[in-house]
């Protein structure tokens, strides 16, 4: 290749950008936590090992139950051909996009103390599961299912003319090949759960989290010091999964070139038993949001379907502290296509350091905003920035630092796949390396430009922890507005928190159709 | 071990892929499958191995009907294009997989895996990943693998189509020997002319879902059936039945074969050519010939030494016609 300028340009900014906005933050939090007697103490209280005990065992149960539900799913997903495959695959986009807020809103309009069935499951550890498996089924099924799609085929018809029974290449062949998938999907879905955060607080603030746990030290008790101790307890071990992730995702991009096979359809009981596996993922990812949708104009109590919910989003803010719902949608807007156009911009640096600069690091070191928790980073911004973070810029600086990792996700392998020769071509008909860039790679990344548009905004929009640490009553978003209402008594309150729920469901809805066309890129 | 196709017939959708194929091999030896790329080779090949069910016919293998039996009840090994090795396994897992299937013994395996690394020349690389490896020795493990078990019949499905043409040519000599030195009877699939009798001593040609043509690959050379074959075997001089230029008692299209025509300076009585162009192929020489008597031209191929020396375009040749050169072609 020849001149790579622009490339180290943009990887010295990338790298600026993470070293200020990321290790700064969290450097500033260890500072913090510094104090060898506040660690001690913390370090002596039971109640803290308590909380991690727990954080620990619920994201240990969810991630095997997600597995057991999601690998049967998988496998069937990768070896069969069937209707409505198309429509399945979309949905299962659903928890990359859908706000925490919104799926625990679901879960409270269908299982909380007014839920439809009328059993309220609020505050109980199985609500908390049932959550996390919606919320994270359907990416084992993506992950291990996509893989399992691309290279079983042919490599079960291996298996099968050299003497293997059905059984025996699901055991020699399809389950050792997903094994690394398989792990991969694990220790992503750990990561979400042990890090969980909008489903705990609003279905059992009871059993707190870590995560939680650091939110309550910080924005209720002023006890920064412990907080700071959690964090950096956190950090480590999600650090040490997202590390193992990074090395899984790199084992599974080593495989055998091979031409795709069609794939055949199910007969007999394989068709029932993937019948009814997928009528059940889809009743588990559908039924929290419909009742939600439902719940929405027609309250469990009421006599009859109300708009009274949505009549109050245009309320006035009833008292200082208190945004107004319409304030909320307002700022959401704001904040959410400020971060894309900030976030597409560091995502891009990001992306084409990699890949036309040489600066791979920065390909695993994008990941690192996923890893670290929301609410660690919102803190870390108030200790790092406490000025900064006080301005509408803190929050849409943090909303960036959580949204451009899509981004960078979704143009990597796209630049990647641009044939260099198209470049070498450009360049000898004249044009240097910003002129590249304008009128080859731009253009040709368009379409993933717009899935990574879309992935940024419905990010921002959904964006609850980090918000919910930094914000102040005037620049409230809709998650906020949302857990504001949930917090308050009467069925009011509760109507308009199911309305902005839906409000916020429809817009990250159309965000998901956009993204639906290119598929989540390399996540 | 004898094959049988018995009106064998597949479609996908609209598209008819395989059309009433009878095809039997017997004894041992390698029978080349050679057809266009999309002319239904490669499912009939699937349909022998139980990969797709056809629409009709049977399957026989020594008389048993074995069409609704899965792959992995038929006696057989495949190496696929993309050879489709495993890629959790190594070389020896690999190798072994359908001895590890027959429940033989871990000596066995082991003994066996290594009886066939030599045969295909990659001894002492058991231990490899697969992924590691370079194309051609890829190949050679997908080989070793569908051989592993002694199937009685070896498919291969255009086993050298992702090599580089020296890598290939190479190979194919090496196939060719292996595979006549075997006991086993092969079906080799391949779009390319010269692969396929360079490895098979006898040749089916394909097209648009039927065998066309079947026999020892001298004959099927020497003697296409019909002007497709006849193009498609890289002849180039065909006449299509109203425009032969001899007079002839057949009333189909006619074939000149070039290769049997000998080049002379102009004598009287014999057919005149003038040659209009003159093309370098490597170290042999194509002319285009306009022929007067004829009205229209011929293709002449061969080395500059069967040429009388020092000519050029303009010029005029002898042409030495035998009646042998003249092959008659069935319609199509």
């Amino acid at each position: 290749m020849h001149d790579r300028t622009l490339g180290h340009v943009l990887g010295l900014f990338a790298a600026l950008f993470l070293a200020v906005f990321f290790f700064y933050p969290l450097a500033a939090i260890l500072f913090r936590s510094a104090g060898v007697d506040s660690l001690l103490q913390i370090l002596s209280n039971p109640y803290y090992w308590g909380r991690f005990a727990f954080t620990l065992g619920q994201a240990l149960l969810s991630t095997a139950l997600t597995l057991l539900l999601g690998l049967p799913a998988a496998l069937l997903f990768g070896r069969y051909e069937f209707t409505g495959k198309r429509l399945l695959r979309s949905l299962f986009t659903v928890p990359f996009v859908m706000p925490t807020v919104v799926a625990a809103v679901g879960f409270l309009a269908l299982l909380g103390p007014r839920g439809v069935f009328g059993t309220d499951l609020r505050g109980t550890l199985t609500l908390i599961l049932l959550a996390h498996v919606f919320y994270n089924f359907p990416v084992v099924v993506r992950v291990v299912g996509s893989y399992l799609e691309a290279t079983a085929p042919q490599l079960r018809e291996a298996a099968q003319t050299l003497g293997a029974s059905p059984w025996r290449t699901l055991l020699r062949v399809e389950l050792p090949l997903a094994a690394p998938a398989l792990a991969a999907a694990a220790s992503l879905v750990f990561i979400f759960t042990f890090t969980s955060f909008g489903v705990i607080l609003i279905l059992a603030p009871n059993l707190p989290t870590v995560e939680v746990e650091i939110y309550r030290l910080t924005s209720r008790l002023l006890r920064l010091d412990a907080a700071a101790v959690l964090v950096v307890g956190q950090l480590l071990l999600v650090g040490c999964v997202s590390r193992l992730y990074v090395l899984l995702q790199r084992q599974l991009s080593v495989r055998m070139g091979g031409a795709a096979r069609s794939l055949p359809r199910p007969s007999g009981v394989v068709r029932a038993l993937l019948a009814v596996q997928l009528a059940v993922a889809a009743i588990l990812i559908l039924s929290p949001l419909v009742a939600l949708g439902v719940q929405a104009f027609w309250p469990a109590g009421q006599a009859g379907p109300t708009l009274a919910g949505f009549r109050a989003l245009h309320q006035a803010p009833l008292t200082a502290t208190f945004s107004g719902a319409g304030e909320a949608v307002f700022n959401s807007l704001l904040f959410a296509f400020g971060t894309m156009v900030l976030a597409l911009l560091v995502g891009f640096a990001f992306a084409y350091a990699v890949v036309r600069g040489g600066w791979h690091w920065l390909d695993d070191a994008s990941l690192l905003p996923l890893a670290a928790s929301a609410v660690s980073l919102g803190f870390g911004y108030l200790i790092a920035f406490p000025r900064l973070a006080t301005s509408p810029w803190g929050l849409l600086l943090a909303h960036t630092l959580v949204a451009f990792p899509f981004v960078a996700r979704a143009l990597l392998p796209a630049l990647r796949a641009l044939p260099p020769s198209l470049l070498e071509a450009a360049g000898t008909l004249g044009a240097g390396s910003w002129s590249r860039l304008r009128r080859i790679e731009l253009p040709l990344l368009r379409p993933s430009f717009t899935t990574a548009a879309a992935f940024a905004f419905a990010v921002s929009m959904g964006e609850f922890g980090a918000t919910l640490v930094i914000t102040r009553p005037e620049f409230a978003t809709i998650p906020v507005a949302i857990f504001d209402r949930l917090g308050r008594p009467g069925l009011t309150s509760y109507s308009a928190a199911l309305a902005l729920s839906v409000v916020l469901m429809v817009v990250t809805a159309a965000a998901m159709l956009v993204i639906d066309r290119s598929g989540p890129g390399e996540l | 071990m004898t094959l049988r196709l018995d009106d064998l017939s597949k479609s996908f959708g609209a598209v008819s892929a395989v059309e009433s194929v009878d095809l039997e091999l017997s004894g041992s030896g390698t029978l080349a499958l050679l057809g266009p790329s999309g002319c239904g080779k490669s499912t009939l090949l699937r349909l022998i191995a139980g990969l797709e069910q056809p629409d009709r016919g049977r399957v026989l293998f020594d008389g048993r009907d074995v069409t609704q039996l899965p792959p992995q009840k038929r006696d057989m090994g495949i190496v696929f294009q993309d050879y489709a090795l495993f890629p959790h396994l190594n070389v020896a897992g690999n190798v072994g997989f359908s001895l590890v299937e027959g429940r033989r013994s871990p000596a066995r395996i082991k003994s066996r895996v290594g009886e066939l690394l030599e045969l295909v020349g990659l001894l002492g690389l058991e231990r490899r990943k697969v992924f590691e490896l370079s194309g051609g020795q890829q190949q050679r493990v997908a080989l070793a693998r569908a051989l592993a078990a002694e199937p009685s019949l070896l498919l291969l499905d255009e086993p050298l189509s992702n090599l580089d043409p020296e890598l290939r040519g190479a190979l194919q000599v090496e196939l060719h020997d292996l595979l006549s030195g075997l006991a086993v009877r092969a079906l080799y699939v391949t779009h390319d002319q010269a692969e396929a009798f360079a490895v098979a001593p006898r040749v089916a040609l394909m097209r648009s879902g039927r065998i066309l043509q079947d026999g020892p690959s001298a004959e099927v050379l020497a003697w296409p059936g019909n002007a497709w074959a006849a193009r498609f075997l890289g002849y180039r001089n065909v006449f299509s039945a109203d425009n032969r230029p001899v007079r002839s008692d057949h009333d189909g299209a006619l074939l000149l074969r070039d290769d049997l025509i000998g080049m002379t300076r102009p004598v009287a009585g014999s057919l005149i050519g003038h040659i209009s162009r003159i093309e370098r192929i490597s170290h042999r020489l194509r002319l285009t010939l306009a022929i007067a008597d004829w009205g229209g031209d011929l293709i002449w191929e061969g080395y500059e030494r069967e040429l009388p020396a020092g000519i050029s375009v303009g010029d005029e040749l002898g042409l030495d016609v035998p009646d042998a050169a003249w092959v008659k072609l069935e319609p199509e």
